[in-house]
């Protein structure tokens, strides 16, 4: 391989031997031309790495075929040396000015040659490599740069998803005034400062136990980590300690590659286990012995990772009872219960369900698009009855059902299809027929119905202003005598 | 001449290299007394760098 490839163009031809003999030895190869128009197209064809140009030459001269080396883009970077007799200025700084790097004067001495040819050579080497660099380089910063703008898109996103997700399921997500509400959120806010408790959340099913648990979370420090939740009876058996645990590559059948576990995932946040109760024995101790070391073994794999989790868990079912029968770990259960939070059953939080039932009437009329119509007393006062076996998720599920019914307009009993409405008192369900009798003139049939309420209790003015859903002294203004 | 070497010089010359015409011509004194006539025919042209001869030249000898 030659050290590079040197074209020279000179009509003398002792000239072109003498440089020839000369750079030969050097390693170069060289080209050979002895006219301008040849030089110019060997330029091209050949792509030498140097062009020693002479100046007097037929078929245009040197000063010419370097102006059109360096007007072309594919020969401009080939650096060109002016080797001539013609020693007067103005040649020389015509030279340079077309474009040429050296201008060498007849007759010249042969180190003097071997040295710039080198030395132009090496110049022309890295400035080649310089500008390749360069490209490299310019490429290099365009794609960090969609990188950096991919990253800042993803954690603008991401940030407005946390910042939504802890307006969604923080403490402003919580509907009502009541103290068991009012206790429920100051057990969250009490929680605030210990971000590493194990909190057991109690309570029948649908009384709002996971968004307790994502309260919690969004209070908590761990607010920037992940929730994980998880229900435990939804887990199979077989698949559990790889679920919780992870696994690696290889681990059994099907282990195609690493998968961490949930409480990896969960690594500097909360994991909320619903359903604790249901939890399978076997898992049971495993889970105890994470939860005692703060470290985690994948299936398949004798290497510990440290996880930093918060264990939210929940359950409707007597763990107490459930341990006395043996099928919950005690010890378990205190690791888990170090605070516990009771979500209490609709029934026992009855002053929240007006609220309750607007707030559900305005989500799913925003969701449909709709302005949210009122709720009719004879509706609210059916609510207000009825025992809700299934909590507020059934009564979120009746508003959403009364909704579609009313069409969007002012939501009435009729609307509300209730699962046990036999468990309705029966003198409600008959108070609350429509008055078909009732006079169209509204200030009549005010009169007719606070009567009505009147006879019904019995003349208690207290509890006919409730069934009414106004307030005593509306009462007392069109019965003046009750209040003597 | 081989066909590797006529290729050789008939690239050399249509690139106008002295370099490797110059090698080529001694590969092709190494053949014998023809080569030899034939090197030094070749080398005339070369010194008045009439390449397109050299070509018509090389392309004129049968192949071995």
């Amino acid at each position: 391989m030659s050290a590079g490839r040197i074209l020279i163009a000179d009509d003398t031809a002792a000239s072109l031997s003498l440089l020839s003999d000369l750079l030969e030895p050097q390693g170069y190869e060289i080209l050979e031309v002895s006219d301008g128009r040849a030089a110019i197209d060997l330029t091209h064809r050949a792509k030498p790495d140097l062009v020693l140009l002479d100046v007097v030459m037929p078929r245009s001269d040197g000063f010419t075929v370097c102006r059109a080396l360096k007007a072309d883009p594919e020969t401009s970077d080939i650096p060109v040396i002016f080797i001539t007799s013609r020693q007067s200025s103005e040649d020389i700084v015509r030279g340079f000015r077309l474009g040429a790097v050296d201008y060498i004067l007849k007759p010249f001495h042969a180190e003097e040659v071997i040295t710039r040819v080198a030395t132009h050579l090496k110049l022309s080497r890295m400035t080649r490599e310089l500008i390749e660099r360069n490209t490299e380089l310019e490429e290099e910063i365009t794609r960090r740069e969609a990188a950096e703008s991919a990253r800042d898109k993803a954690a603008e996103r991401l940030s407005n998803l946390a910042s939504s997700e802890a307006k969604r399921w923080g403490i402003s997500g919580f509907v009502g005034s009541s103290p068991h509400l009012r206790r429920i959120l100051s057990d969250i806010g009490k929680l605030h400062q210990f971000g590493k408790t194990s909190v057991l959340i109690t309570g029948e099913s649908g009384t709002g136990k996971e968004l307790v648990a994502r309260a919690i979370h969004h209070q908590s420090p761990r607010a920037g980590g992940p929730f994980i939740a998880v229900n435990c009876v939804a887990i199979p058996g077989e698949l559990a300690e790889s679920l919780f645990f992870g696994h690696s590559k290889g681990a059994f059948t099907g282990a195609t590659s690493d998968r961490k576990g949930y409480l990896e995932l969960a690594d500097g946040g909360t994991l909320f286990l619903d359903e604790i109760g249901d939890m399978p024995a076997t898992l049971q101790g495993k889970l105890l012995r994470v939860l005692e070391d703060g470290e985690v073994t994948p299936v398949g794999s004798n290497k510990p990772r440290h996880v930093d989790v918060r264990v939210v868990s929940a359950t409707n079912a007597d763990l107490p009872d459930k341990m006395a029968g043996g099928g919950f770990r005690q010890d378990l259960f205190f690791r888990l219960a170090r605070f516990t939070v009771r979500t209490p059953p609709l029934r026992e939080r009855r002053e929240d369900l007006p609220l309750l039932a607007a707030h559900f009437l305005e989500v799913f009329s925003w969701e449909m698009g709709m302005t949210a119509p009122p709720l009719a007393p004879d509706a609210l006062e059916l609510l207000r009855v009825y025992p809700f076996p299934g909590n507020i998720r059934e009564l979120k599920n009746v508003m959403e059902r009364a909704l579609i019914l009313s069409g969007g307009k002012a939501v009435s009993r009729q609307h509300l299809q209730l699962i046990q409405e036999t468990a309705v008192p029966a003198e409600i369900t008959k108070s609350a027929q429509p008055p078909s009798h009732l006079p169209l003139n509204l200030d009549a049939a005010e009169q007719v119905l606070i009567q009505r309420a009147l006879e019904q209790t019995a003349g208690n003015v207290a509890e006919a202003a409730r069934l009414l859903g106004v307030s005593r002294s509306r009462i007392y203004r069109r019965f003046p005598h009750l209040s003597v | 001449m081989p066909q590797e070497l006529a290729t050789r010089l008939t690239m050399a010359a249509e690139l106008h290299s002295a370099t490797v015409l110059k090698n080529c011509l001694t590969d092709v004194e190494a053949l014998g007394p023809a080569g030899e006539r034939l090197a030094r025919h070749l080398r005339e042209f070369l010194s008045s760098y009439d390449m397109k001869t050299i070509q018509r030249l090389v392309a004129q000898i049968p192949a071995a």
